[in-house]
């Protein structure tokens, strides 16, 4: 191996490890307030239902549930994980989704309906992507492949 | 003609239901027809399908610099968010070196048959970036001009692993993008001067894109593609470019770019405009 390709295999070692090893995000406790609070989570959480709860994709996934109970654990939950003021009283993500069969693709389509969502709240793109970064990483506790 | 029936085809695909994955995570066609951007693989895999969905792909593209002309027309499928294959024809107009030696009209073509697996990671929902293994058969139509210059083969294979990921709110709260790609090619631009030469063969070359989404369908960027020179005739230069990608949904993505492809057979400086249209069904 001449001292080019050496470089080139360390350099690409080096980014590799940079991008594997990037350290988890910070708490990100201002993001509740910069949401603009309790009254934008609810506007999300409404939002989201009226999409969830008639997408053909994944409307059977919540057939058991009602949507005032729905409705609240959700938004206890963003209220939760955005630093709001708020306990979640619910089961964790595994258990509330155990034996629920989440497909990967299922899963993605609930992100799109929360992006739209968010996109209907008025939440702006960048803080959008705040709240995702804080539930993206949920995705291998919801889904069960 | 056959380019409008080809562009027909893509608006018909936006008719079409894709796969369920995140706007933009398909990325585009690159020039060899993998996922990627403009010249550099990506370890995404082509479409927007999930674990148990098939996503069909097809884009054209165009590169015009002073001295050449490049055309890339490519389909791809991606099955299971886990397996690509692919298939491209690329064809460089020699403008200005075919009238000089003699061959007015005198095109290079090739087809690229690749294939590619996702061998683990998730570029948005995993820390580790995604890690894609691929290859690239890749086979000139017309030897004689690449055999005149001094390849040793009209064909040849590129080996690669990349790495893909994407940063939820990073930097600045927008979603930044960064590719590595380690690839193994006894190519000569591309592989359209066909493989190997007098001063050697099979090397190791490093390839990389860099970029950012401005907002949910709208990103920017640039690549780099390091290349090496296996013919004393002329020498190649590393590639670069900068682009921008508008992606208005699932079906339908346009890219832009500025491409700076240095010396290219003999002539030197060529750069110019890149357009991609992909459609995705």
């Amino acid at each position: 191996m001449n001292n080019q390709t050496t470089f080139q295999w360390l350099t690409a070692a080096l980014l590799l490890c940079l991008l594997a090893f990037q350290p988890l995000p910070a708490a990100d406790n201002q993001l509740y307030h910069e949401l603009g609070g309790q009254p934008t989570v609810d506007r999300i959480t409404h939002e989201l239902l009226d999409r969830i709860l008639v997408n053909e994709k994944i409307a059977f996934l919540f057939e058991d549930t009602n949507r005032e109970e729905l409705h609240e654990k959700i938004a206890n939950q963003i209220c939760m994980e955005t630093g709001g003021p708020c306990d979640y009283e619910g089961l964790d993500m595994i258990e509330a989704h155990s034996g629920m069969d989440i497909k990967y693709s299922e899963f993605d389509v609930f992100v799109s309906d929360f992006i739209a969502a968010m996109e209907a709240a008025q939440v702006p793109y960048r803080l959008q992507n705040r709240v995702l970064a804080i539930f993206a990483p949920m995705r291998e506790d919801i889904t069960y492949e | 003609m056959k380019n409008l029936f080809f562009l027909l085809c893509l608006l018909w695909t936006m008719q079409a239901y894709g796969g369920s994955r995140q706007l933009g995570t398909g990325a585009v066609m690159q020039i060899e027809g993998a996922s990627g951007s403009g010249i550099v693989p990506w370890a995404t895999i082509a479409g927007y399908g999930e674990s148990d969905e098939t996503d069909i792909t097809a884009a054209y593209t165009f590169l015009d610099t002073d001295d050449y002309e490049f055309e890339a027309q490519g389909v791809a499928v991606g099955w299971l968010n886990r397996f690509e294959i692919s298939l491209a024809r690329q064809s460089l107009d020699l403008v200005t070196l075919g009238p000089a030696i003699g061959l007015p009209g005198a095109t290079l073509r090739q087809d690229v048959f690749a294939a590619k697996v996702r061998i683990a990671g998730n570029l948005v929902y995993t820390n580790m970036p995604q890690i894609a293994f691929g290859v690239q058969y890749k086979k000139n139509k017309n030897f004689t001009i690449p055999g005149l210059v001094g390849a040793r083969d009209d064909s040849g294979v590129d080996y690669y692993l990349s790495a893909s990921k994407l940063f939820l709110a990073k930097p600045f709260g927008f979603n930044g993008f960064a590719t590595v790609t380690l690839r193994s090619t006894q190519a000569n631009e591309t592989g359209l001067l066909g493989f190997g030469g007098d001063l050697g063969s099979r090397h190791l070359n490093l390839e990389t894109s860099l970029g950012l989404f401005l907002n949910s369908s709208w990103a920017v960027g640039f690549d780099f593609r390091q290349k090496q020179s296996n013919l004393s005739f002329a020498s190649e230069s590393h590639w670069r470019d900068v682009f921008i990608a508008w992606i208005p949904n699932r079906h339908l993505s346009v890219v832009a770019a500025y491409a700076d492809l240095g010396d290219v057979a003999t002539l030197s400086d060529q750069q110019g405009f890149y357009l991609s249209i992909n459609g995705s069904f």
